[in-house]
This record gives C-alpha cells, structure tokens and sequence, in this order.
C-alpha cells in the first residue's frame, strides 16, 4: 500500500525556501506531491475536468499561506489539509451546471485497474463508481485518505482535525453506504 | 475485536496478520458471497487508486512561473508580530492610565467633589 513516506527529503530546508518566496522550493513541492494531490482531490471532487484548477489552487496557497504552517505537524500533513479543505470548498460553492456524466469520465475499462479488477464486470465497476459519487463528501474524503495513502486513523484525525472516532466513525459508515448501495445494485 | 466486513477491508489493504489472512483466503475459496464483496472492495480500492487524472507534464514548472508572478506579500514572522504586539499593548496600559488620572483629578464633575464639612453639634463653636 502506498505510504505517505515519499516526504521532501530536506522538508525544512525546503519550507524555509517557500518562507522566503522562492519559486523553485515550489517546484519541487509540486514535483513530489501532484500525483498524490490530484488523487486526493479527484477522490473528494470526483470530476476529472476539475482537478488541475483545484490543484493549482492548492499549490498557490501553499506558497502564499505558508506562514500559516507552524511547523508542529509534518508539512505534508499540512499539504493534504490544505488540498482537501480546497476541494471541499470547491464541492460547496460548485455552481450548479450539471455535473460530467460518469459516462463521460475516465473509461471504466482502464489498464490502470488491477488485474482482479479487470475480472469485475464493467457494469459492476460502473456501480462502483456511481456509488463513491453518491457518497456524502465528508466520507469520501476520509475513504480517500485511507485507501490512497494507507493513513492511520489518527493521521487522517490530524490531517483533518478531528477525533480519530468521528474518522472510524465515517470510515465505518462509507464502506456501509458502499455495500448496501452496491447490494441493491445486485 | 474487528467485524467481519472490517477484517475484509484490512485483507483487502494488506494489513492482516499471515494467519489471519490465510482464514480470509480459505473463506474466500469456498464461500460466493465473500468472493463477491471482496471483489466489490477490490473494485473500490481501484477506482479510488487509479480514477484519477494524471498531472499535465510542466505542472511543476507551470506552477513555479505562477508563483513568480503573484506580488510579494510583506513577511510577517510570527515572534516579531507578538513582541510589536506586546509593547503595543503596554504602551496603551499606560496611555489609558495617564487619560483616566486626568480625568479624575482635572476634569471630574462637581458630583465627584467630596461633601463640604459641617460642623459638629457636639464640637459647639
């Protein structure tokens, strides 16, 4: 499972560069962590079209707010509380056009997919995916956490600022919500 | 004690211990409805992993151009803003006792005077 290891290898250093106004130390941020920041706000926008403008976003913030960073935490629990606060925020104040068709989403029979998943049928994989959709976003946000970084319970509590049993608690009812939509499905 | 749905997710996550990931393998083998839901958690797990886009090449540079153009913001270290703060506020103690000692001795109303003395029926003339 991936592990949110992949820190900047000179986060200090780096973090006194972004104090400093130094583009290039937001290079080098962006280098290590866009993969990982588009998944996230993908997993809680679930729009592909909308990912690259959020993330910008994000990256923006990060070097204009990095004040706001006390340094208590490790920076890349800061990173994804920022990135997923944006993408939250986008989700509220989206304006109201219709959202992509799912349809019209990545092409469900992608090769990134595991070879077990490939297995699944594609209507089933449709279901899948129709049900995160309709998952309430305060759950896909912390479903994401989890199954993309593998985050402890307790980091995705401090990434998010919130008792690690209101995160088991969400954590708990998604994957309820999952299985009973996916049941009815069937 | 973990609930059997949750013991599937941790299979599924890999964090199992061997033995009890073996349970799982043999329950799997045997039983059709936990194929199933494991195949549907399966199928969660890569659509979370792998539905993503992926960054457009140049994002990094792209984004360090960006942040060259946005006007500097003035640096505000935290530790200088707390001590201008602290002498801020000591500077207006002492304003603020100064204002209020005028007041009282310069400016108070009639009504603040002390009564005048009357003279004692028992101290006679």
């Amino acid at each position: 499972m991936a592990r949110p290891s992949q820190a900047l290898p000179d986060e200090q250093q780096i973090v006194a560069r972004l104090r400093d106004g130094d583009p290039e130390a937001l290079r080098l941020v962006v280098e290590q962590y866009q993969q990982r920041i588009f998944a996230l706000i993908y997993g809680i926008v679930r729009d592909r079209h909308e990912v690259e403008d959020v993330a910008q976003e994000v990256f923006l913030k990060v070097f204009t707010r990095i004040h706001a960073f006390d340094g208590r935490s490790r920076f890349y629990t800061w990173l994804y509380r920022v990135a997923a606060n944006a993408a939250k925020d986008h989700v509220k104040h989206r304006s109201r056009r219709p959202s992509v068709p799912l349809s019209e989403e990545a092409p469900i029979s992608d090769g990134n997919a595991g070879p077990r998943a490939q297995a699944v049928s594609l209507e089933r994989r449709r279901a899948v995916r129709e049900a995160i959709a309709a998952l309430p976003t305060r759950y896909r946000e912390v479903l994401t956490l989890r199954e993309l970084e593998g985050f402890s319970y307790a980091e995705i509590a401090e990434i998010l600022k919130l008792s690690i049993g209101t995160v088991e608690s969400r954590i708990h009812r998604a994957r309820a919500r999952l299985r009973q939509r996916l049941e009815h499905h069937a | 004690m973990l609930s059997s749905e949750e013991m599937l997710w941790k299979y599924v996550e890999g964090e199992l211990t061997p033995v009890q990931a073996s349970e799982i393998e043999e329950l799997e083998s045997q039983d059709e409805a936990i194929r199933r839901r494991l195949a549907d958690i399966r199928a969660i797990r890569d659509e979370l992993l792998a539905g993503a886009p992926t960054p457009p090449d140049g994002f990094p540079e792209r984004m360090a151009v960006l942040a060259e153009r946005l006007p500097k913001a003035p640096v505000i270290h935290l530790d200088e803003a707390r001590r201008f703060l602290r002498k801020a506020l000591v500077a207006a103690s002492i304003l603020a006792a100064l204002g209020l000692t005028y007041l009282a001795f310069e400016v108070a109303p009639d009504w603040l005077e002390p009564p005048p003395m009357q003279a004692s029926p028992l101290l006679g003339d």
